[in-house]
């Protein structure tokens, strides 16, 4: 039987994906600092920690969308803050990683295999965050922000060479795998035993 | 107070303008974010905004001038990713002044989708709540000696990691609760058109927020 979201759910979401959001900055700015050489593991890293909150968030609703909708809210967010770009590629991501969850009876939305491979989908497409600026507007953009020439090249290898690319894909989904594993511990500990959530 | 559609038409077009903008253009951005602020009768704020740009651009210009190597290049990154932000920030700064009644309800005017518009509202009113919650836990923590202040427990960094998000998570729970609870009171899942007691219209006044559409566009020649 499909279900739709209902605004408690919306409610949920929203909640789930402002702390989602507030972790991938903390690991942003916490990486900042190293951003030239760690630019393609920054997203495998916010991933990792976020997968808590995601799987706590997909597991509480239960239905089908919380990804879609997730997607469009950081998307939205990122667009306020000034990189317009995210909308659509959050909101491609969350789509693609919906439709790994289509197929079953209904209790494909609760079990934890499941959410984490459809959440890694979506970190593998959400590292192209960082890159796409560079695809869109191109060498211009960066050297209009004057940075050095050596900073530049360096972007535009991580961008531009598909050794690179795999690598962070890769990391990302390792990532949230790994996070995954280490959230359904806790989720157990904390959460399942208090009667907050259930899960197949 | 100017009409909150045309302040999110403003926060959107500075968005997307900020990718194309100089460095110059971004400072031009910035200063037109402040007298948006300031026409808007927020004069501590917009006080508050000028002074913190005025350190913020020294500091940048200091960095330019400095051949750096390494570790300065990263902080200007960060600095000059940064200073393309700001402008967006100030804009949405005043945004977030609005009650989220009127804001909800101009939005709703120009047809966002109500599934979209709930989540967002949400998600943006909790920003504060949030943090105020986490400051909380963590006096809590602190009591414990389990907090991030700590320098001795970053030795555990996921234990660390567990002991600061599984209370914040506990909290949103109830907090997810108790708003579900009281927006179904209120007929959040009634199938009609909502009304809203704040009145929505274009006034006189909102014709200079207008000029700012030009004037925002004109930054892209700077």
């Amino acid at each position: 039987m499909k279900q739709h979201l209902q605004a408690k759910d919306f409610i949920t979401i929203g909640l789930y994906s402002i702390i989602i959001f507030i972790i991938k900055s903390i690991v942003n700015a916490a990486m900042a600092p190293l951003s030239i050489v760690a630019m393609p593991y920054i997203t495998g890293v916010g991933m990792f920690f976020s997968s808590l909150v995601y799987l706590l968030m997909a597991i509480r609703v239960g239905k089908q969308g919380p990804l879609l909708f997730m997607g469009i809210i950081l998307g939205l967010i990122y667009t306020m803050m000034g990189a317009p770009l995210m909308l659509p590629l959050f909101a491609l991501a969350g789509l693609l990683a919906e439709l790994t969850l289509i197929i079953g009876d209904g209790t494909q939305y609760r079990n934890v295999t499941r959410q984490a491979i459809a959440y890694s989908i979506f970190g593998a497409i959400y590292g192209f965050g960082g890159v796409i600026n560079i695809y869109v507007f191109g060498k211009e953009s960066l050297e209009k922000m004057q940075f050095s020439q050596d900073t530049i090249e360096r972007m535009l290898t991580y961008a531009y060479s598909p050794l690179w690319l795999t690598i962070s894909i890769c990391f990302s989904v390792v990532m949230t795998l790994i996070g995954s594993y280490v959230a359904k511990k806790i989720l157990q500990k904390h959460f399942v035993k208090a009667g907050y959530i259930q899960y197949q | 107070m100017f009409d909150a559609r045309i302040q999110f038409m403003l926060l959107l077009l500075c968005g997307s303008l900020a990718v194309f903008v100089t460095n110059t253009g971004a400072m031009a951005l910035a200063i037109l974010a402040i007298a948006f602020v300031l026409l808007q009768g927020y004069f501590r704020l917009a006080a508050q905004w000028f002074i913190f740009y005025f350190i913020f651009s020294a500091l940048l210009l200091l960095l330019y001038t400095v051949d750096g190597n390494g570790i300065l290049n990263a902080a200007l990154l960060m600095l000059a990713i940064t200073s393309k932000m700001l402008p967006t920030l100030i804009f949405a700064s005043s945004l977030a002044k609005v009650p989220t009644g009127r804001l909800l309800s101009s939005l709703q005017k120009i047809n966002v989708p109500k599934s979209i518009l709930l989540t967002l509202a949400v998600a943006l009113r909790f920003f504060p709540v949030l943090r105020s919650e986490s400051k909380l836990i963590q006096e809590n923590a602190h009591i414990r000696g389990i907090s991030l202040r700590q320098l001795k427990n970053w030795r555990k960094p996921l234990l660390l990691f567990e002991y600061a998000i599984v209370p914040l998570l506990m909290r949103t729970i109830r907090l997810a609760d108790d708003l579900s609870a009281a927006a179904s009171t209120r007929g959040i899942d009634a199938p009609y058109k909502k009304t809203s007691h704040h009145h929505i219209a274009f006034r006189t006044y909102d014709s200079v927020a207008c000029l700012f559409f030009f004037l925002l566009i004109g930054t892209l020649w700077i």
